[in-house]
């Protein structure tokens, strides 16, 4: 489940006075300290996700052949990729007190129909800090609440919550 | 103000209309790649009047930043530079990032989706990199409309 959480005032956002995960490179790179990236890149919805975001081809969990860059390491796939490998480790005890809540503006347009099946199967919460161009990718399906834990049955009542945070009737 | 970056047979152009421009674009289309090719001097940047540039791409918490933006006096170390930074940076994230921006005398490429505090987008600020037939591809806003005018 993606649960949407809002900040009511834009001026508290930031590392300073709200904790939540702002990029997703140095998010993984604390988690990779505590769950090994072998562990965490060899999930097979990991996998699915750098392939479909960022067109790579998996060489070993954690390397991959990037067409633009040749043979990379996890380190330098897209932040939107990692956000997406962050999502299937979160809530993990081994993490410990971690506030798994992510910008929304992590992922690009190109992410949300992994979003999509990754509100599906783990539970994670967004806060909307951009607008995802959901025009583009009208037919996802997602399973998504407020904060509130009011469900967001339609991709509609989704995006007025997202844009105007409020459900419109 | 213009700004160019080459990085190997690839040009991309920014006119940098205000002091922040801001660089959107969908994951993976090489934003902080950019950033890092410029931080790690494999880019040839050229930037108008001779000023200098700098990147960062560094996810240093904000209190580490050799900055007194942290100290109440909301002030960068930098000057007449034109300075990259991308959204693994912390920096952007600092409340008083916008007034920071506001005091200095350098202009900014900022590489992030996210909206950022004090700073409103508009057309003449905002690029997209994006992915095309012809490879990645970094496009201002308003072309973008001019040619939907078109069709």
């Amino acid at each position: 489940m993606m649960t949407i959480k809002r900040i009511p005032e834009i001026e508290d956002l930031g590392p300073h006075n709200y904790k939540y995960i702002w990029s997703s490179t140095p998010a993984l790179r604390y988690v990779t300290q505590l769950i090994s990236a072998e562990e965490i890149f060899s999930k097979p919805d990991v996998d699915d996700a750098i392939h479909r975001i960022d067109g790579n081809k998996t060489i070993a969990p954690g390397v991959y052949q990037s067409n633009a860059l040749g043979l990379i390491s996890w380190e330098q796939i897209s932040g939107g990729a990692k956000g997406c490998a962050l999502i299937t480790v979160a809530g993990d005890p081994r993490v410990g007190k971690f506030n798994w809540e992510f910008n929304s503006g992590i992922w690009g347009d190109n992410c949300l129909p992994v979003l999509a099946e990754f509100s599906h199967r783990y539970d994670f919460t967004v806060i909307p800090q951009h607008t995802f161009d959901f025009a583009r990718y009208r037919d996802l399906n997602f399973s998504a609440c407020t904060a509130e834990g009011i469900p967001l049955k339609s991709l509609r009542d989704l995006v007025n919550y997202w844009i105007l945070g409020r459900i419109l009737e | 103000m213009n700004v160019q970056v080459t990085i190997g047979t690839k040009i991309y152009k920014l006119e940098l209309n205000q002091k922040y421009t801001v660089v959107i674009g969908d994951s993976g289309t090489g934003k902080t790649t950019l950033a890092r090719l410029i931080d790690d001097g494999y880019a040839d940047v050229q930037v108008d009047r001779d000023m200098g540039y700098l990147a960062l791409i560094n996810t240093l918490h904000p209190e580490e930043y050799p900055s007194t933006l942290n100290r109440g006096k909301k002030v960068f170390p930098w000057h007449n530079r034109v300075v990259f930074i991308d959204e693994t940076c912390s920096l952007l994230f600092d409340k008083y990032f916008h007034k920071g921006l506001i005091k200095s005398d350098c202009f900014f490429v900022i590489f992030c989706r996210s909206s950022l505090v004090g700073l409103p987008l508009g057309l003449d600020n905002l690029y997209t990199l994006a992915r095309t037939n012809e490879g990645i591809v970094l496009k201002h806003v308003e072309d973008q409309r001019n040619s939907v005018r078109k069709l």
